[in-house]
C-alpha cells in the first residue's frame, strides 16, 4: 500500500490551566494539519512546536510503553500516542488532563497521590525467608507465572484512575492500578506477603471501596484487568474476616 | 487503617444477587405479570387456597423467606453504595440503617411465616 | 507517610454529580446498580402480600386485585426488564469476582445466562404442574 501523505486539518480543543494566571481551566482551540499516520500526541507536539509553545503535556516513548501521555480524549482516558487523529476527523477533538487528579498545568496532573499508594502496597516480592544467593534462583512453573503475569504489565499510566468514579468521589481509595499490583505480588508463588498487605486489602480504602464499575479494565492500554484483581480479593478479604484465610494459607503466617 | 465491615454484608448481598439473577425475572413474571393478567398459567395459580398450602409447606416457607430476605439484603447494600455514587454520603450510620432495614424485613417475613 | 508532599499550586478535582451521564459504559453501570431499588421494592410487595395472606381470604384477594391495577402491572413490567438486566450483568461481571477458572471467563458468563433460561422454564413448568 502506498504511503498516504495527504494532509488534512483537524481542530484540537485543549483544556488550558496556568496556575499563575488562571483561576480555573479554560479551553483553547488549534487548527492542526495532520497526515494519516499521526497520533494525537503528534498533533499536540505540532501545536507546541509550531503554534503555541506554552502548551504543556507529558510524553516520552511514543509507543505505549512509558505511560506518560495519558489524557482525556473526547472524555475517554487514553494514551495520546496510542490514539490517532484520523479516527476523529472531520469532527474536532477535545483534550483534557486525566480526570480525578489535581491539575498542575494544562495536561499535566499531580501523580503524587498515586506514588504514595503504589508505595503502600509494598510492590516487591516478600519471601517467607530470605535465602542466600548460593541457594540459586526461585523456581517457578509457567502455570504459577500465569497467575500474576498480566498484572505485572501495568505501566502506571493512571488511565484506570481517571476511569474510576469511586476514586473521583473518594481520593483516599487505593484505586485500580495499585490494588492490581498488590494482587500481582500476592499471586506470585515466590511471595508470602499476604500478612504484610492484608490490612490494606481489608481496609475501607482497600478492595471494599470498589463497586465493580469495571471501567478500569476497559480503558487499560496493556490489558491488565484491575477489576478482576480487586474483586477476587473481596473473596479473600471475606475469608480473612471470618478467619478462613489462616486455614487456607498456613505458610503465609497470617498473624 | 480502619478495617471495613463490608464482609458481613457482602455474603447476603452476593447470595441475594445470585438468587435475583437466577430466579428474579421468572418470579416477577409470574407474580406481577402472568397471574394478574391471566397469561400462560391457570387462573387460580395464586388463589387463597393454593397460597395457603404453599406457605404451610416447609419448602414453600423457605422459598418465600429466601426471596424476600435475600432480595432485600442484596438491594440495600447496593442502594447504599448507589447513594454514595450520586453524592449522598450517608456514612457508617447510613450503612447500618440500610443493613438494619434488610434485617427488619427478614424478621418480618420470619414472623409472618411462623 | 508521604515523602511526596507536593508544594505545587494545583487545580483540585471535584466529582460532578452527573459523572455517569456522558459515558454509555458508566450509564449502564448506574442502571445495573439502581436495579437494586426495584428488587427491594419487589421484595416489599411480596412481604405485603404475605401480610395480607395472613389476614385471611378477603385481604389476600384485595392484594391480588391490587396487582391487577394498571399501576402494579406497569411496576412489574418495568421491574421485569430491570431484573432481567440485573441477571444479564450479574453473570457478565461474575468472572471478575472469582479466581480464574480453567473453563475461562466466557464459559462462566454463558453458563450463567443458560442457567437463567433453564430455571425460568423449569419454574414456570413446576408452577403449572403444582396448581393444575
Amino acid at each position: 500500500m502506498p504511503l498516504d501523505t495527504t494532509t488534512r486539518t483537524i481542530e484540537i480543543e485543549c483544556q488550558r490551566y496556568d496556575p499563575d494566571t488562571d483561576a480555573a481551566p479554560r479551553m483553547q482551540s488549534y487548527k492542526v494539519p495532520f497526515s494519516n499516520d499521526m497520533s494525537v500526541l503528534q498533533g499536540l507536539r505540532h501545536i507546541k512546536d509550531h503554534i503555541d509553545g506554552s502548551l504543556t503535556f507529558r510524553w516520552s516513548c511514543r509507543m505505549a510503553i512509558c505511560g506518560s501521555c495519558g489524557m482525556m480524549i473526547n472524555g475517554i482516558p487514553q494514551l495520546s500516542c496510542h490514539t490517532f487523529l484520523r479516527d476523529y476527523y472531520p469532527n474536532k477533538l477535545r483534550i483534557a488532563p486525566l480526570e480525578h487528579f489535581p491539575i498542575v498545568r494544562d495536561m499535566v496532573i499531580d501523580q503524587n497521590d498515586f506514588l504514595d499508594k503504589l508505595e503502600s502496597i509494598k510492590p516487591y516480592i516478600i519471601p517467607k525467608e530470605d535465602k542466600p544467593v548460593s541457594d540459586g534462583a526461585y523456581r517457578q512453573t509457567p502455570a504459577q507465572m500465569e497467575q500474576y503475569v498480566q498484572y505485572s504489565e501495568c505501566i502506571n499510566c493512571l488511565l484506570c484512575y481517571a476511569a474510576c468514579p469511586q476514586y473521583g468521589i473518594t481520593p483516599q481509595f487505593t484505586g485500580p492500578a495499585a490494588l492490581a499490583l498488590l494482587h500481582r505480588y500476592n499471586a506470585d508463588s515466590r511471595d508470602e506477603g499476604w500478612a504484610a498487605r492484608r490490612d490494606l486489602v481489608n481496609s475501607e480504602n482497600g478492595v471494599w471501596h470498589c463497586t465493580l464499575v469495571g471501567y478500569c479494565s476497559e480503558v487499560c492500554p496493556k490489558s491488565v484487568d484491575p477489576a478482576h484483581a480487586i474483586n477476587q480479593n473481596k473473596v479473600n478479604s471475606v475469608m480473612d474476616y471470618f478467619g478462613i484465610m489462616k486455614l487456607l494459607m498456613p505458610r503465609s503466617g497470617a498473624k | 487503617m480502619k478495617r471495613s465491615n463490608d464482609p458481613i454484608m457482602w455474603a447476603p448481598f452476593g447470595a441475594g444477587g445470585m438468587l435475583a439473577a437466577l430466579f428474579g425475572p421468572v418470579l416477577v413474571f409470574i407474580t406481577g405479570i402472568a397471574v394478574p393478567l391471566g397469561l400462560l398459567l391457570p387462573a387460580d395459580t395464586m388463589s387463597y387456597g393454593n397460597m395457603l398450602a404453599f406457605t404451610h409447606n416447609v419448602i414453600g416457607k423457605l422459598v418465600i423467606l429466601a426471596v424476600i430476605a435475600l432480595f432485600t439484603l442484596h438491594g440495600t447494600l447496593r442502594l447504599f453504595h448507589s447513594f454514595h455514587d450520586v453524592g449522598v454520603h450517608l456514612g457508617e450510620g447510613g450503612k447500618f440503617a440500610f443493613f438494619g432495614f434488610g434485617l427488619l424485613v427478614t424478621l418480618a417475613a420470619i414472623v409472618l411465616l411462623l | 507517610m508521604s515523602r511526596y508532599k507536593p508544594q505545587l499550586k494545583t487545580y483540585a478535582w471535584h466529582q460532578p454529580a452527573d459523572w455517569w451521564i456522558h459515558n454509555p459504559f458508566l450509564l449502564r453501570y448506574q442502571i445495573r446498580e439502581w436495579s437494586s431499588l426495584l428488587i427491594v421494592l419487589y421484595a416489599l410487595v411480596l412481604l405485603w402480600g404475605l401480610y395480607d395472606l395472613n389476614q385471611g381470604e378477603a385481604s389476600w384477594n384485595g392484594w391480588l386485585a391490587a396487582m391487577r391495577s394498571p399501576f402494579f402491572i406497569l411496576f412489574h413490567v418495568v421491574t421485569f426488564f430491570v431484573v432481567a438486566y440485573h441477571s444479564y450483568t450479574w453473570f457478565k461481571v461474575m468472572p471478575k469476582t472469582m479466581a480464574p477458572l480453567p473453563i475461562g471467563p466466557k464459559a462462566i458468563t454463558l453458563g450463567g445466562w443458560a442457567a437463567v433460561a433453564v430455571i425460568s422454564v423449569l419454574v414456570l413448568v413446576i408452577t403449572y404442574g403444582l396448581v393444575r
